[in-house]
């Protein structure tokens, strides 16, 4: 486990989205609502830019909501900006597909706001 | 069942007169199809293993059907042995020497066959014999005059009525839709040389009664088979829901009535009229405890809107209910629905080939579309007379849509192929490419061959012998799974070779 120190959390406020290079990885580091989270920005589907698309929601439709689609808030959605592919951002794993699985890392604020990534 | 020692005699008395009806043929036919004359006979399967059907009533002809056994191809060769015509009035012109005879096709269609004693079954060895064979695809002769007595009024007088039309195949005005005479018959029928025409007798082969159908699948070596009509394969197409539903319920009590034996092997789907679900699941729910019905048909020719909207689903709640599978069925009719629309493509030989994979394709892409496999998660489902190849073309476009339009599937926890996998698809008419193990591959991939059924299709002119199963390259666990125990399992047959 390394850790590596890539700003103070004054840098990454709210709904910011920030690319860095760490290691000759690049990675994204997005603030949404206050919540930090560290993705490697590259789509395991084809390679494109994952950590660059919206975060936004899906929908699910399961006897749960009588099978009627629903928004699923309770679950951030990061979108591909190649072709739409749907991961959750807790996770990394595709929406409904466990094929695809995009890197995150784990994220950690000290004491004095370094914020750092796992990596 | 008979013993193998009935079996035996039974064989020995038939190889003599065949032999020698064979030799005659052979003195003027290359090789295959042949016609015979003569007496009525039931069929015989020699150790060569030389089918001979027998005539239907009224017909002059009889014909024999070389299936190939010893050969390097797989496949029935039809080639005729003796000129035949069709004149300009429809009717067949059979030679005998010096004496010609006249059959119309609508009497050979509408003929009874004589009843004939069952004949033995894997009698003749082979790698077949010790397998059990399920056909998850073989075709009965509804005509209006057989569902006549077991339909509701009106519509047995309509039916009567409809006994004056001539028939052709799956072809009836007011019954069978088929619209398929838009092609220019084909010139060519010369004398001696073998018949090329468009309409070979062997293009209106059916099947009449559970005796003939019986012996017939005996030859084939096939133990269990699932009965689907001829002409209610176009039931789709019909614009009177009233008419449609209650045809179906005809057939189905003709089905119960004359045909279901599970004792010697004989079942049948449940025919279910897509143009008022809610009295297609009231139909399944009568009949679901009967014991032969092991399946529900569902036509796709002509259906609108596909079989994936939520107006099915009672149909498809009564089914899972039922715990019947239920098996989408093609057939190759031209009709303004999609995928249906064929009246510019010719010759027959191209709409034929497209419409039927494209048929199960519009299905499958519709139940796909509606979550039909998350929503109804206990119902099995099955396609057949599609071939194969093209399940793992459709999963991997509709794996690739899914990747980009998740949000569209929402019912699902996994890509579309998955749910694919659980499907079943039977295997006629199954491709033949230059080298099956392509076909395997292809298989292999999706569905596996755990979720693929043998279906002959009997009697149609398109059908598949089990030899096309045992000759590709499957282990031999793959090929009794398909050839047999899937069917076995998913259906709930019962073996009854040759009764």
């Amino acid at each position: 486990m390394t850790l590596v120190a890539v700003g103070h959390v004054s840098d990454f406020p709210s709904g910011s989205r920030t690319r860095i290079l760490v290691q000759g990885r690049e990675l994204v580091i997005l603030n949404v609502d206050g919540e930090l989270h560290a993705v490697r920005n590259r789509c395991p589907h084809q390679g494109g830019p994952v950590g660059e698309g919206p975060v936004t929601v899906t929908v699910r439709a399961d006897s749960h909501t009588c099978w009627d689609p629903t928004v699923m808030r309770d679950m951030h959605v990061l979108r591909c900006p190649w072709h739409g592919m749907d991961y959750d951002l807790a996770t990394g794993l595709a929406v409904g597909n466990h094929r695809y699985r995009f890197r995150v890392y784990e994220t950690r604020v000290d004491a004095d706001g370094t914020v750092e990534v796992v990596l | 069942m008979q013993s193998g020692a009935q079996k035996e005699t039974h064989h020995a008395a038939s190889v003599a007169s065949g032999a020698e009806r064979r030799k005659s043929a052979c003195s003027h036919s290359g090789s295959g199809y042949r016609v015979s004359y003569g007496q009525h006979g039931s069929i015989r399967k020699s150790p060569l293993g030389l089918l001979e059907l027998p005539p239907r009533g009224g017909i002059l002809c009889q014909t024999s059907y070389d299936l190939g056994q010893g050969r390097d191809h797989p496949f029935p060769v039809f080639t005729h042995g003796a000129p035949r015509k069709w004149d300009s009035r429809g009717r067949q012109q059979c030679s005998r020497g010096s004496r010609t005879s006249y059959l119309w096709r609508s009497q050979q269609m509408n003929a009874t066959p004589p009843a004939e004693p069952a004949p033995t079954a894997k009698g003749d060895g082979g790698p077949l014999a010790h397998l059990f064979i399920a056909d998850v695809d073989v075709h009965v002769h509804d005509d209006p005059g057989a569902l006549a007595p077991y339909c509701d009024p009106p519509w047995d007088d309509a039916l009567r009525e409809l006994t004056h039309v001539h028939e052709r195949y799956l072809d009836i005005p007011g019954f069978a839709i088929g619209w398929e005479g838009i092609d220019p018959p084909i010139p060519g029928r010369i004398p001696g040389v073998e018949d090329a025409g468009d309409h070979p007798d062997w293009e209106t082969r059916v099947v009449r009664s559970a005796d003939q159908l019986r012996s017939e699948l005996s030859a084939l070596h096939i133990d269990a088979a699932i009965v689907f009509p001829d002409n209610l394969l176009t039931l789709g197409a019909l614009a009177n829901p009233r008419y449609a539903c209650a045809l179906a319920s005809a057939y189905n009590r003709w089905i119960e009535a004359e045909w279901l034996d599970v004792d010697r092997g004989l079942h049948a789907a449940l025919v279910v009229a897509p143009h008022d679900p809610r009295e297609g699941a009231a139909e399944i729910a009568r009949w679901a405890d009967r014991s032969g019905f092991a399946a529900i048909y569902l036509p796709t020719a002509a259906v609108n809107p596909p079989w994936g909207h939520a107006m099915y689903d009672p149909i498809y709640d009564a089914a899972q209910e039922a715990g019947l599978p239920v098996v989408f069925h093609s057939v190759g009719i031209i009709h303004p629905n999609f995928p249906h629309n064929v009246h510019a493509f010719s010759p027959a030989g191209v709409r034929h080939a497209l419409l039927h994979p494209l048929g199960m394709i519009t299905s499958l892409m519709s139940l796909i579309g509606s979550g039909v496999p998350a929503r109804f998660p206990r119902l099995k489902v099955v396609f057949t007379e599609g071939g194969v190849s093209w399940v793992p073309f459709v999963a991997w476009r509709l794996d690739r849509e899914y990747l980009e339009r998740r949000r569209e599937f929402p019912f699902y926890s996994e890509p579309p192929s998955h749910y694919v996998r659980q499907f079943f698809f039977s295997t006629q008419p199954i491709e033949e490419p230059e080298d099956p193990r392509l076909l395997v591959q292809l298989i292999e991939a999706c569905p596996g061959a755990d979720h693929i059924l043998f279906a002959s299709d009997w009697p149609h002119h398109d059908f598949d012998h089990p030899r096309v199963i045992s000759r590709l390259p499957f282990t031999h666990e793959q090929k009794a799974a398909v050839l047999g125990e899937t069917a076995l399992e998913l259906f709930r047959l019962r073996s009854g070779s040759g009764g």
